[in-house]
């Protein structure tokens, strides 16, 4: 009777688990194995026939110039982004920590442009950059010249401050959790030995917050790594190339130039790179916590 | 000087953050001036506010985007696929947990390295897969899409919190004779509602808001969701730019009042999300 039960229940579990199953096999499985198949050839996206061509697509990708400069450029708006969105996102967290009315207001203002499409983000601070700012200047009796977004030297500039203003609410939010797990009474005993604000914050805050910094940057990183829609809506990788991003390039690559298994192999190697970001970052952060 | 110290450290930290906030809602503010000026008033003062609150802009812009069409269509496409997610997830999470066999194991590892995995390595291949299946340009193949990639996410997050729940209650209905699915629906299921909620609500945001695939696989003009058909307006109507911000507050407004509604789930939601992923 017991044992019938048993593997009644484990069937049963089986069958729960199959949709599930079924549906991930379906969008994930097959699809990057046949992905990998594609980056082996090189097909363009259209024509039923296709030859296989061996590595070459990668070691193509390896000299295609265009390529390193999207990975620079996704690495310079990784590395702005990751700061800035961190020093931010910790600084208004300190600012709005203690649940007042006042403070949820605030933070209520903060999140708000975070459930916005980035579609909607990137057609309005497009204005703002093409209109809203000259308005300003002018009131101010500034000289302003065009838009930050078609100069070359500021268009990198102007794409990481619309990413600042749409995420730096979720990492608010997720430090102000991390705060909140700090007992208050070693900020109590730290007082009484003469520890002022800023002493507090660096010898206690900081080190405790250890496990929201490593979850914030992974969590971050990876999102501006994979920036598209921003990019896509505001510059589409201009002006000449300054703001091509992986994600852009690899869908100019692939529906633009008709490069599809071109363009499969790039998604293999952005794949390999973000692996490896994800894995750097973990042994970095949490050597640190564990030092801490 | 010990007086004018203290009163400085109180200050400073209101007017950082009274300075971020107006930045933050700058843009905002422009939108909302916009779209209640005409050309005129803009070109006349850009930061000035209109004489007359007129809605001509919105009644325009909701003529022009077929808004109620787009709202259908993003309705239809979210609510559909968050009940299959949450209801075949759900179960997979509970047999994941409960289970002790090691196939389940794997099977969970395997929805774990499946979250590192970008869009654009399975885009090409299932854009394939999607045409040779009659999916593009399809309501049920972007729904299929979003259940798909709704999978390991939700699975993850569920497997989590069923393990957090004591074992007693369905043992106690197993002795009642209780099967296993009945177990599941009416005493587990109800238990796992706040982590429910949180998968409502990311997901939510997540389909509301994606721009990616709709792009992919929705061109028919009577199927585009939100953010697509703001995309094409846009394109068309640039140089109109107090009809255009009139059309951006419409595709707004629903998003934003379920934030205003959900603003605890969806915290706690992000929390739980970034905690866990």
């Amino acid at each position: 009777m017991g044992t019938s039960k048993k593997s009644s229940r484990q069937r049963w579990f089986f069958i729960f688990i199959l949709p599930s199953l079924f549906l991930f096999t379906i969008s994930i499985i097959i699809p990057v194995i046949q992905g990998f198949i594609l980056t082996l050839t090189n097909w363009d996206g259209i024509q039923k026939s296709y030859d296989f061509v061996g590595f070459k697509n990668y070691i193509t990708l390896f000299q295609d110039e265009l390529f390193y400069n999207a990975l620079i450029n996704t690495l310079k708006f990784t590395l702005g982004v990751a700061i800035f969105q961190n020093v931010f996102g910790l600084l208004l967290a300190v600012l709005l920590n203690k649940s007042s009315r006042v403070n949820n207001f605030f933070r209520t203002i903060f999140f708000m442009p975070a459930v916005l499409s980035v579609v909607l983000a990137g057609f309005i601070w497009t204005y703002v950059y093409s209109d809203g700012i000259p308005a300003l200047y002018d009131m101010l009796n500034l000289k302003f010249t065009s838009s930050p977004l078609g100069n070359p030297d500021m268009a990198m500039i102007a794409l990481i401050i619309i990413q600042l203003w749409l995420c730096t609410g979720t990492t608010m939010v997720i430090y102000i959790a991390g705060l909140q797990s700090i007992p208050e009474d070693i900020y109590e005993s730290a007082k009484v030995d003469g520890a002022n604000h800023l002493q507090s914050f660096f010898k206690i805050t900081l080190p405790m917050l250890g496990p929201a910094i490593t979850i914030n940057f992974v969590l971050v990183v990876k999102q501006a790594m994979m920036v598209f829609d921003l990019v896509f809506v505001t510059t589409s990788g201009g002006p000449g190339h300054c703001t091509d991003v992986l994600s852009t390039y690899l869908w100019e690559t692939t529906f633009t130039n008709n490069q599809a298994g071109y363009g499969s192999s790039m998604s293999f190697i952005f794949l390999l790179i973000l692996i490896i970001m994800a894995m750097l970052q973990l042994k970095f952060f949490r050597k640190r916590e564990v030092e801490m | 000087m010990e007086g004018k110290r203290i009163h400085l450290s109180k200050i400073l930290p209101c007017i950082i953050t009274i300075i971020l906030a107006i930045v933050t809602i700058w843009p905002f503010y422009i939108t909302v001036l916009m779209a209640f000026k005409t050309p005129r008033e803009t070109f006349q003062s850009f930061y000035g506010l209109p004489k007359v609150f007129r809605l001509d802009n919105f009644i325009n812009a909701w003529k022009i985007t077929n808004f109620s069409l787009a709202f259908k269509n993003s309705f239809i496409v979210t609510m559909v696929s968050l009940v299959f997610i949450v209801l075949a997830t759900s179960m997979a999470g509970y047999a994941i947990a409960r289970s002790n066999k090691k196939f389940y194991n794997f099977i969970y590892v395997l929805f774990v390295s499946g979250m590192m995995v970008p869009f654009q390595v399975i885009m090409i291949p299932l854009y394939k897969m999607g045409r040779k299946f009659g999916l593009v340009n399809n309501r049920w193949g972007i729904i299929l899409i979003y259940i798909c990639l709704g999978v390991h996410l939700a699975v993850f997050l569920y497997t989590g919190f069923v393990k957090g729940i004591p074992k007693e209650l369905e043992e106690a209905a197993t002795i009642d004779g209780a099967s296993t699915p009945q177990i599941f629906f009416k005493v587990v299921f109800p238990l796992l509602k706040p982590i429910t909620m949180t998968i409502l609500v990311l997901d939510t945001m997540w389909i509301w808001n994606d721009f990616f695939l709709p792009l992919l696989f929705l061109q028919d003009t009577k199927i585009r969701t939100l953010p697509l058909t703001q995309f094409y307006f846009y394109g068309k109507y640039n140089t109109q730019m107090n009809l255009a911000f009139a059309a951006f507050i419409l595709a707004m407004i629903p998003i934003l009042i379920f934030y205003f509604a959900m603003q605890k789930y969806i915290v706690k939601g992000i929390v739980a999300g970034a905690v866990k992923g």
